[in-house]
This record gives C-alpha cells, structure tokens and sequence, in this order.
C-alpha cells in the first residue's frame, strides 16, 4: 500500500469507480450463494449446447427426417433418451429445442422488461393523470388470465415463434411496469433528482441517467424470474397445440406429442419435461441468487 | 369501508368493459370466420350473408362491438354461436369443474406448504430448511401439465389405483388437484416461511415465551397467525392462477371446466362464447381480489384503522 493518499477525484475517475464497485459488489454477494452458482453455470451449459446442437446437427437430417424402422425405441446406449413414434432420436432433438426456450423466454422478457419499464418509468416519473391512465390499462391486461391471452393473441396473429414472443411479451408487460414503478417512486423525490432539473437536464435525461440506474435492482431481479416464467408459459402453450408450429423440437410440443404414447412410452413425456424443468429451475436459483446479492439486507 | 368497497366495484365496470374491447377485437382478428365454417357446402353468397344476419355477426366490427358492449351493460353475453345456447349457461355449467379443482388445489398447497414453510422457519439454516426451500424451488419450476403425466404414469397407468381423467366422484379429483396445487405450494412455502422469519423475531413471542406458554403453541398460536395474513393477500392471486392457469391441467385430466371450454371456443372462433368465458373470468378474479382485500382488513386490525379514517 502506498503511503500517500489521494484526495482528489477526477469527475471520470469518481463514476469509473462507482461502476465498478457496484458491479464488483453485486458479484462478490452473487457468488457466495452455492445455488445462485449452480443456477448460472446451468444456464451457461445449456446456452452452449443449444450453439453446439445448432452447429453439429443438421436441421433437415437430424431432426424433421423420419426412420420409421427405429420408432419408439426405449433408452439404449445408441439413443440415451430413446427414439420417438417417427424414429428420430430423442436426445438430439431435446438439445436442439434449448434454442426455442431460451430464445422464446429471453426475447420475450426483452420485449415486455422494454416496454413494461419504459411504461412504470413514465407512471413512476410524472405522476398524476399519466400513471393513473397507464395503471388503469395494466388493470386490464392483468385481469385476463395470462395463458388464456396468450392463446387469444396466438390464434388472432397466427402460430409462429415470432408471434410467440409477442404474446408471452405482451402478457407479462403489466408485471414490469408495476414493478418499475413502485422502483422509481421512492427516487422520485430525492434530492439529486432536483439538482438534476435544476442543472438544465429534460425528463428524458434525468429518467435515464438518474431515475433507471436507481431503480434497476427490482427490474434485473424480474428480468430472470420472468425468463423462467416465459419459458413456462410458451411450454404450456406450445403444450396445448398453438405455441411453435410442428415439427419443430419445442419442448412442450414435443410432450405433447409424446402423450399420445404414455402408457407403453412414458420416457417420451418424461425428457423433454425434465429439460423444461431444469431450464427454469436454473432461472429461477439465478434470479434468488440476483435478487439476494442486489439487497444485502433481505437476506438477512 | 363500505365507500371502498363501492368505489372498487364502479371501478370495475370500465376495466370489464376494455377486457371485453381487447378480447373482442382480437377474436376478430383471427383468420377463419365461423359463418362460412357451418354454413353449407353449396351455400350462396347471400344465404351466408343471411346467416350472418341471423348471428348478429352482420356490420362493420365498430357496430358489431357496440351491439356487444351494449348488451354486455345489460348483463347480456349474448349467445354461443356453435352451441347456440346462452353463453351465461354454459358457462355456468361447466363452472363447478372449475371451482372445485380450484379450491381443490389450494387446498393441497396449504396442506403442503404451511408445515413446511413453518418447519423451514422454525429450524432456519438447517436440512430441514434446505430441503424445504429446494422443494419449493421445485414446485415453482415443474410445467404442471408434465406433473400432471407423470402422476398419470404413476398412479393410473402402473400402480391403477386412481382415474386419469374425468371427473366422477372423489378420486378423480386428486390427481388433478396434486397437480395443480403443486405449482402454487413452491410459492407459497416460500412465503410462509419468509413471513414467519420475519414473526418470529418481534417481541410479543419473546413475551409470550418468558411468560411460559409452550414452544408448539407459541409457534402454531401466535406466530403462524400473524405469518398468515401475507398469505391470505397472495391468496387472490392463487385463486386467479388456479382458475386461469388450469387450462393446460384439464387438458390432461380432460377435466369439464371453463379453461378447456375457452380454448375450444377460441379454436372454433366461437367469439361470443370465448369473449364471454374470459369477461366472466375476469369478473370472478377482480371479485376475489376485493374479497381478498376486504378479509385482509378484517384479519388485520392495523388495516382495518387504515379505511375508517
């Protein structure tokens, strides 16, 4: 350690090192947490398996042809997870499904976190008529239950992926923005936000460099429960025939499918509801884990 | 109090009326009509065009949601296109389904998560807690329809001891119910047990303790029934996924409840018997918040000062 101190701070220096510490912070708590680790390290398996399926296998060999000769084979060393009525390997096709998961739950949390927050920002921000109107329309989305708007919106716009990501977006858009809101309601008044308006910054400015950086901790920690939620829900829909069109390996189509085969086949139901199960559960150990080291004082 | 509660249910009136507006519209949206889907084979132009009349379907969307709107105030669903029956009936007949796998259900996540939860609490940061959380993480993660499979693999297909589906008499109820109640017991553990930590450490247990009242009744008398009120508040909420998110569970079960009936009026673009299911559903939920909000008053007297002031 060096004897003489420093008692001055560049502007830069002071911010670089604000940002640091707080990412540095967040992570030194993060890691503490054995089942945060454990939900982070999953996710980081399966996002490379999903990009090595994607590379290694062939979308029109490996997972759309049939080979009726090897169908419904149980679990061998050939195909661990067995072959399914139209004789294509199991396995295979739960590894090249991750992508619909991740990318269905992730997109879709991007779309209703973007637009959600940006909603509770502005009903946070100015009060009044403005967050009276955007409440009362959350209310109404609220209202229907999530599943059955989810298959209101799919059968109007048409079963796609791309579809799919605007439904579950838009079913979860209320959640974010009541969540941001009631985030920002407490920075509203502080004192930096009136020096803030006072230095000459317009709302858009104070909202972003002030008020979001301020009140990000609640949205992160809604971002990876809603990821684990999104995969729920597209699973449910895709499930009930109106998520991702066949034959693509979704892996709640792929259980639904696999239904038709319960009494002699149960192995065709049970992987692909395991990987649905993991996928979520490591979202979910990640966003306790997130929400544990973001506020230090809940855990205790 | 009474002043609240009139207030919230003027309140609803408008939020009913944009679910109807929303669901409405996007029913519209979809492709495929169902006039030509049942009007006959060789059916002219103007035979279908008198069909359409005949269903209230003629006009442009604007006038035929005004039509609906209007007769909605009046408390009027209209009628089924596909079963041509009062939508209001049908609903209403498949609804006891619905709300039995419902209470059902809640029922099983009490049994299950309130011992645990308090057994987690009260034995913090040891195995029991451990394994406790981990089941409730669990719970939260399983896509209950797959749930619902494999309870069907166990015990109907390999041990037959109950039914797969249906739904005559009492054991056809228990599957579907574990099913469901499952999901909502991760959540609920979880909030159990964080509540009763939070309990556990004020000082009228500490009173109650010095005065010396027993362990079991500390824990099960004074501290539970404070560590309750946070769950009778997510209890609205429960209810709400109970009756919504069983869709894809009486799939499995083929349970004869309103959620299956919605997602067959939705596939046969039955617009008024699928818009009326879904404003009914939403009735029945903003209805249980209120009630919700109201016992959470009167459980709690802190709350309950809060309105009479």
């Amino acid at each position: 350690m060096s004897t003489e101190m420093k008692y001055s701070y560049s502007l830069e220096e002071l911010k670089a090192y604000k940002k640091r510490s707080i990412a540095s912070e967040v992570w030194r708590n993060y890691k503490k947490s054995p089942s945060a680790m454990i939900g982070l390290i999953t996710i980081g398996i399966i996002i490379v398996v999903a990009i090595i399926a994607q590379l290694v296998y062939n979308y029109e060999v490996d997972i759309v042809q049939q080979d009726i000769m090897n169908r419904l084979q149980g679990p061998s060393a050939e195909h661990l997870f067995g072959t399914d009525q139209y004789g294509r390997d199991v396995l295979i096709r739960i590894l090249y499904g991750a992508k619909y998961s991740l990318a269905v739950g992730i997109i879709s949390v991007a779309i209703s976190c973007f637009f959600g927050s940006t909603l509770g920002l502005i009903a946070g921000y100015y009060g009044g008529v403005t967050e009276n109107i955007i409440l009362r329309v959350c209310e109404v989305f609220v209202g229907i239950p999530s599943v059955l708007l989810g298959i209101a919106i799919m059968s109007a716009f048409g079963q796609s992926l791309v579809v799919l990501m605007f439904a579950i977006g838009l079913v979860y858009v209320p959640m974010f923005a009541r969540t941001a809101r009631a985030a920002v309601l407490p920075v509203r008044c502080e004192e930096y936000i009136e020096a803030a308006r006072v230095s000459g910054m317009n709302d858009f400015q104070i909202i972003f460099s002030h008020i979001m950086p301020n009140s990000m901790a609640p949205i992160i920690v809604q971002v990876t429960m809603g990821v684990a939620n999104g995969i729920l829900t597209a699973s449910s829909l895709s499930f009930l025939g109106l998520g991702v069109p066949v034959p693509a390996p979704e892996w709640g189509a792929m259980l639904s499918s696999g239904r038709e085969f319960i009494r002699d086949y149960g192995y065709l139901t049970f992987f692909p509801g395991l990987a649905i199960m993991i996928t979520v559960l490591a979202f979910n150990l990640m966003g306790d884990g997130l929400r544990d080291a973001l506020d230090p004082k809940l855990k205790q | 109090m009474f002043r609240y509660i009139f207030q919230r249910f003027l309140m609803m009136i408008p939020v009913i009326l944009a679910v109807s507006f929303v669901v409405y519209y996007l029913m519209d949206l979809a492709p495929g009509d169902i006039v030509s889907m049942m009007a006959p084979q060789d059916a002219t132009e103007a035979e279908i065009e008198m069909m359409r009349e005949e269903m209230g379907l003629s006009g442009t969307l604007p006038e035929r949601y005004l039509r609906y709107m209007f007769n909605l105030l009046k408390g009027d669903l209209g009628e089924s296109l596909s079963m041509k029956r009062p939508v209001i009936e049908i609903f209403f007949e498949r609804f006891p389904a619905t709300l039995k796998l419902a209470f059902g259900s809640i029922l099983v996540a009490l049994l299950i998560s309130v011992p645990l939860g308090v057994a987690a609490a009260t034995h913090h940061r040891s195995w029991l807690d451990g394994t406790s959380m981990v089941t409730a993480m669990l719970g939260l993660s399983m896509p209950s329809f797959w749930l619902g499979l494999l309870l069907i693999i166990v015990f109907s297909l390999k041990l037959g001891i109950l039914p797969s589906g249906g739904s005559s008499g009492f054991a056809s109820i228990i599957l579907p119910a574990i099913t469901l109640g499952a999901g909502q017991a991760g959540n609920l553990t979880r909030i159990t047990r964080s509540s009763m930590l939070e309990v556990i450490r004020q000082d009228y247990l500490r009173t109650a303790r010095a005065k010396g009242v027993s362990e079991k009744a500390v824990i099960y008398k004074h501290a539970l029934k404070n560590a309750l009120i946070p769950i009778i508040t997510i209890f609205g909420s429960t209810l709400g996924n109970a009756l919504g998110g069983a869709v894809a569970i009486e799939t499995v079960f083929s349970w004869p409840g309103v959620g299956r009936l919605t997602v067959t009026a939705i596939n046969t673009r039955d617009m008024t018997l699928a818009t009326g299911c879904i404003i009914m559903f939403t009735i029945f939920l903003t209805f249980t918040l209120l009630l919700v909000d109201i016992a959470y008053a009167y459980v709690d007297p802190r709350i309950k000062a809060q309105y009479s002031k």
